[in-house]
């Protein structure tokens, strides 16, 4: 597959308009973001020649601070057109150019309604995508062709959206995250994943007042400030103050931060549980 | 190291041990389920996993701290006892018995059905396992995200110049885990709920004219020992079974487009 006269004149445009989003971004978030995004649609361009309707891409969240979890990974999504002949083969190519650090969705015009369908996966699987018809929604960037994000359909509802993350959370996060890593008395890094893991529920939570600018870092504020349910907040403050502490300590004995691991563990199920109350009765 | 081979004796050992670990929680305690392989009796010594077990506490034991905490210590315990057993291990699952009525429905037929589960102690609460509305629906959608997910991202190894051998276990072990979960997906989809062995027999009534062949390969991968993996039959694999995953998401659209 070679480069197309129509995807080539698109190629000066998307530069600029890649630069242009990736400095709003670096200047609002204050991190360093990786241009290679323009070089990777670039290559993709040239290399699916005139079989890609859209292209789209959504940042990358990085936290400032202390969380060593982006929120989401962001990516691409890639629209081809309904008629190719062997969209396998655009797959297998699509993906050959893009880094494995990076999500990409790739979908014929027709599937575009897919994307904004809730599922049930394994957890990080669920924290990546779980959003991602808001994230386009409000920071996807069309880099090619008509902006066909309209096509996209309504994501769910807020609230089934979070009783999904709860119920996803509680399914996968009890052996794997937390009797496996109490077991392998990998104590630091659990309660480091359960704060990313809360406040990834709270972004759930926090879908129902359409924010468009949340990160790891703002979460908690925003929560704080605009959720109703006075308990969950008073967990999460528990929490928090208990997993600065441990950040904050230089060091620590096993015993102490064993114990401090399972109190976490206890404070992150009475969030669950709360949050769970607040899903199914409003 | 474990120098011997693991047997079916072990498992049962593993097993037991397991339950008698467990029940130390007491009161607190309303069962123990097992499910998979080891509840269907057709393990195979030393590939399958344990411990596909959930653990039923009371409601209380979630509102008090100090009970929760025990219970939590011994379910630990009992992890680290089964990962010194040699046995592939995973840990097990617990919920409270008052979340047994909102567990994720994806799982349903596996955890409700005396032939994919079976009771290790306690009361048999598998009758009142059930998921609410939303989640059903949900893993009735479930297998398109799956498609791209699981399926898709295949691409990066087919893409990968040169494939060790840690490489081509991981593609085998992907490719097993595809198939086994966009089957059962692919069936929610059509309203079908079944637990994992019935999946593919259960699809091919419904879509007779779809072409499965792919399917029998990736099972034969299963007694391929690490070494003999070959690069070029795995990439050819993932192609054909990213064709039979666009076949298969067609076939299903248009059913559902149909009903």
């Amino acid at each position: 597959m070679g480069g197309g006269p129509r995807a080539n004149k698109y190629l000066a445009k998307l530069r600029g308009k890649l630069q242009g989003l990736l400095d709003r971004h670096q200047e609002k978030e204050g991190v360093t973001v990786d241009n290679r995004i323009t070089e990777i649609a670039d290559r993709l361009l040239s290399a699916t020649d005139d079989t890609i309707v859209s292209l789209f891409y959504y940042p990358h969240l990085i936290p400032k601070v202390k969380i060593p979890y982006p929120y989401t990974v962001g990516g691409f999504v890639v629209v081809f057109k309904d008629e190719v002949e062997s969209v396998v083969d655009l797959i297998l190519e699509t993906y050959r150019h893009i880094p494995p650090t990076i999500s990409v969705h790739c979908v014929r015009r027709s599937e575009l309604p897919e994307l904004s369908l809730p599922t049930f996966t394994w957890l990080d699987m669920v924290n990546k995508h779980l959003h991602m018809a808001f994230w386009l929604k409000h920071r996807g960037v069309v880099l090619y062709g008509p902006d066909v994000r309209g096509e996209i359909g309504v994501p769910p509802d807020a609230r089934t959206v979070l009783g999904l993350h709860v119920e996803v959370c509680r399914h996968f996060s009890r052996n794997n995250m937390i009797l496996g890593w109490l077991m392998s008395k990998n104590y630091v890094e659990l309660i480091r994943k359960l704060d990313w893991q809360i406040r990834c529920l709270m972004a759930s939570a926090l879908l129902e007042f359409d924010l468009p600018d949340l990160t790891t870092d703002t979460i908690p504020e925003a929560f704080e400030r605009l959720y109703q349910d006075s308990e969950a907040k008073d967990v999460w403050g528990q929490f928090s103050a208990l997993a600065n502490s441990i950040e904050s300590a230089s060091a620590a004995d096993e015993s102490t931060l064993r114990r401090t691991a399972f109190d976490a563990v206890w404070l992150f199920e009475r969030f669950l549980r709360r949050l769970d109350l607040c899903a199914r009765h409003p | 190291m474990r120098q011997t081979p693991i047997t079916l004796s072990d498992y049962q050992r593993a097993v037991e041990g397991f339950v008698t670990g467990i029940r130390r929680i007491g009161g607190r305690l309303v069962s123990i389920l097992l499910y998979g392989s080891v509840a269907r009796g057709d393990l195979r010594p030393g590939h399958s996993d344990l411990m596909d077990a959930y653990v039923i506490l009371r409601p209380e034991t979630f509102e008090h701290k100090e009970e929760f905490l025990s219970a939590l210590g011994i379910m630990v315990d009992s992890c680290a006892e089964l990962s010194r057993s040699g046995i592939p291990f995973h840990p097990f699952h617990y919920f409270s018995q008052d979340e047994i009525n909102s567990l994720p429905a994806i799982y349903l037929p596996t955890w409700s059905s005396d032939k994919s589960s079976k009771v290790l102690w306690g009361a048999d609460v598998r009758s009142h396992i059930s998921s609410t509305a939303s989640s059903r629906a949900v893993a009735m959608q479930s297998f398109f995200e799956a498609r791209r997910v699981m399926g898709h991202s295949l691409s990066r190894y087919f893409n990968m110049p040169e494939l060790t051998q840690a490489d081509c276990e991981r593609i085998a072990h992907n490719l097993m885990s595809l198939k086994k979960h966009i089957t059962i997906l692919a069936c929610l989809s059509l309203d079908i709920w079944v637990e994992a062995s019935q999946a593919v027999p259960r699809l091919r009534e419904a879509l007779p004219h779809l072409d499965m062949s792919v399917l029998k390969k990736i099972d034969s991968f299963r007694d391929v020992p690490a070494e003999h993996f070959n690069s070029e039959d795995l990439r050819d694999t993932i192609r054909t079974m990213l064709i039979f995953v666009e076949e298969l998401r067609d076939q299903l659209q248009g059913l559902r487009c149909e009903n």
